[in-house]
C-alpha cells in the first residue's frame, strides 16, 4: 500500500490530475461562457450586417426540383381550365 | 500457433458475433474482430507480413495508427456529422462534459499505483473519455507498446455503454430525479452555428495547444457542415472518408493484437482500469448534474450527466432509454446530446493536456 502511494507521489499523479481537471473545466467553461454571450454578440453584429434568414435557413433548391414543381403547377392549372 | 493465438482468434470471433448478433458497434467490432484473427495467424518468419514487420502491407496501414494519423481524420468526420445545436441552446450542460473527464484523471492515479509509468498511466486513463480515436491518438504518442490493449479496451467499453452505464445511473439517482422533465431547447441561428466552431477552436487551442490536431479537425469538419457552402466536402468527410479510416483503423488495430504482445498481465490491468475509468466518468457526470441542481432554478435531469462521456451518440441513447423506462413521455435524447458532444471536446482537451505534460 505504501509502495503504491509512493509510486503515485513519484509520478506526480495527484498534481497532474487536479491541474488537468481544472484546465479541462477552464476550457469548457470559457466555451460555455462564449456560447452564452454569442446571441448578444450576434445581435450587435446583426445591426450592422443583417442576417438574410431566407438565404441562411433554406438549403439551395435543385433546378430539377424547381422544374418539377413548375410542371406540377402548370399541369394543375391546365386541368382546372 | 500457440494457445494464445488460438485464444485471440476466439476473442476475434466473439467480437464479430457480438456485432452481428447483438448489433454492438458493428462498424468497429467487425473490422477489429477480423483484424484480431488476421493478426494471430502464425506468420512465416522470413516474410514481412505482420503489422510489426517493416515493409509489409499491414505495416503501412498500421502506420496511420502508430503515428496518430487516423484519429484526427475520424474527428474530421465526426465534426462533419455532429449538430452542436443542443449544446449551443443550453451551454450550462457543457460543464457535464467536463465533469465526466474525472474518470480519466482518477484512473491515472490508479494506473500509477499499479506500477505503470506516468506516460503509460496517462494513455490508460484516457480510456475513461470513452473515445476510441482519442485513446489511440494518446496511446500512440505516450505508450505505443500498450496501443493494442488500450484501443481494444476503449472500443470494447464503448460498445458496452448500454451495459455499463444504466446500473451506475440508477444507483446514483432517485426516482424523483429520473422523472425530471427538462425545458425544450431554444432555436439556434445559423450564424451561431457558423461562429461556434471557429471561436471554440481558438479558445480551446490557445489554452491547450496539444489538442490542436484533434480539435482542429473536429471543428474544421463542423465548419464544413455549418458553412452551407461546402456541402460536398462535408458529405465526403462524414461518409466516405470516415468509413475508409474506420475500416483501416479497426482492422489494423485488431491485427496488432498478436497474442505474444497482447496477452500479458498489463493488458488485464488495462482492461480493469478501463472499466473503472469508464464507471467513474459516468458517475462523475451524474453527480455533477446533481450538484448543479443545487444552484439551478430549472433543474437538470441528472441522468443527462452520464452522457458527458464522449461515446457519441450511444451514451445519449442510454440516457434516453433509462429516462423513458421511468416515464415514456420524458424525451431526454436531445438534452443528452449537449454533454455528449461536450464530452468529445473535453476528452480531446484532456488528451492534449496529458500529451503536453507527459511527453518526454
Amino acid at each position: 500500500m505504501n509502495e503504491a502511494i509512493q509510486r503515485i507521489i513519484n509520478g506526480h499523479g495527484i498534481a497532474i490530475s487536479i491541474v488537468s481537471m481544472l484546465i479541462v473545466f477552464l476550457a469548457l467553461s470559457l466555451i460555455s461562457l462564449f456560447i452564452t454571450l454569442l446571441p448578444r454578440i450576434l445581435d450587435l453584429i446583426a445591426k450592422v450586417f443583417p442576417e438574410n434568414e431566407q438565404q441562411s435557413n433554406t438549403p439551395p433548391v435543385d433546378d430539377q426540383i424547381i422544374a418539377a414543381i413548375g410542371f406540377a403547377l402548370h399541369k394543375r392549372n391546365c386541368t382546372r381550365k | 500457433m500457440t494457445c494464445g493465438n488460438a485464444l485471440m482468434m476466439v476473442i476475434g470471433t466473439v467480437f464479430i458475433s457480438l456485432a452481428i448478433i447483438k448489433h454492438y458497434e458493428p462498424l468497429l467490432l467487425i473490422p477489429i474482430g477480423f483484424g484480431i484473427i488476421v493478426g494471430n495467424i502464425p506468420f512465416i518468419e522470413s516474410m514481412p507480413l505482420s503489422v510489426y514487420d517493416e515493409g509489409s502491407v499491414l505495416y503501412y496501414i498500421y502506420f496511420g495508427v502508430k503515428e496518430g494519423v487516423f484519429p484526427p481524420l475520424i474527428f474530421l468526420g465526426i465534426g462533419a456529422m455532429t449538430d452542436f445545436s443542443t449544446m449551443l441552446s443550453n451551454p450550462k450542460l457543457i460543464l457535464l462534459g467536463a465533469a465526466a473527464q474525472i474518470g480519466i484523471f482518477l484512473t491515472i492515479i490508479g494506473a500509477l499505483a499499479l506500477d505503470f509509468g506516468p506516460e503509460e498511466a496517462g494513455a490508460i486513463g484516457i480510456i475513461g473519455g470513452a473515445d476510441g480515436p482519442t485513446s489511440i491518438f494518446l496511446a500512440a504518442k505516450l505508450a505505443p507498446d500498450l496501443l493494442g490493449a488500450i484501443a481494444i479496451a476503449a472500443y470494447s467499453y464503448m460498445a458496452l455503454v448500454p451495459v455499463i452505464q444504466p446500473p451506475i445511473m440508477r444507483l446514483l439517482t432517485t426516482k424523483k430525479e429520473r422523472l425530471i422533465h427538462m425545458k425544450p431547447s431554444r432555436t439556434v441561428s445559423k450564424r451561431e452555428k457558423m461562429v461556434f466552431p471557429i471561436a471554440s477552436f481558438i479558445i480551446a487551442a490557445l489554452i491547450v495547444p496539444g489538442a490542436i490536431s484533434l480539435l482542429g479537425m473536429l471543428f474544421f469538419g463542423n465548419l464544413l457542415k455549418e458553412s452551407l457552402v461546402t456541402e460536398r466536402l462535408a458529405n465526403t468527410a462524414r461518409t466516405a472518408l470516415i468509413d475508409i479510416v474506420t475500416i483501416l483503423l479497426g482492422f489494423s488495430v485488431g491485427a496488432s493484437t498478436q497474442a505474444q504482445t497482447f496477452l500479458t498481465g498489463n493488458s488485464l490491468k488495462i482492461f480493469a482500469l478501463g472499466a473503472l475509468s469508464f464507471s467513474i466518468a459516468t458517475a462523475g457526470g451524474v453527480l455533477f448534474a446533481k450538484f448543479m441542481n443545487i444552484f439551478l432554478k430549472d433543474k437538470i435531469n441528472p441522468l443527462v450527466g452520464a452522457a458527458g462521456v464522449s461515446a457519441v451518440p450511444d451514451s445519449a441513447r442510454v440516457v434516453q432509454m433509462v429516462g423513458q423506462q421511468e416515464d415514456p413521455q420524458n424525451f431526454l435524447l436531445m438534452h443528452a446530446m449537449a454533454p455528449n458532444v461536450a464530452g468529445v471536446i473535453g476528452s480531446a482537451i484532456a488528451a492534449g493536456i496529458l500529451w503536453s505534460v507527459l511527453v518526454k
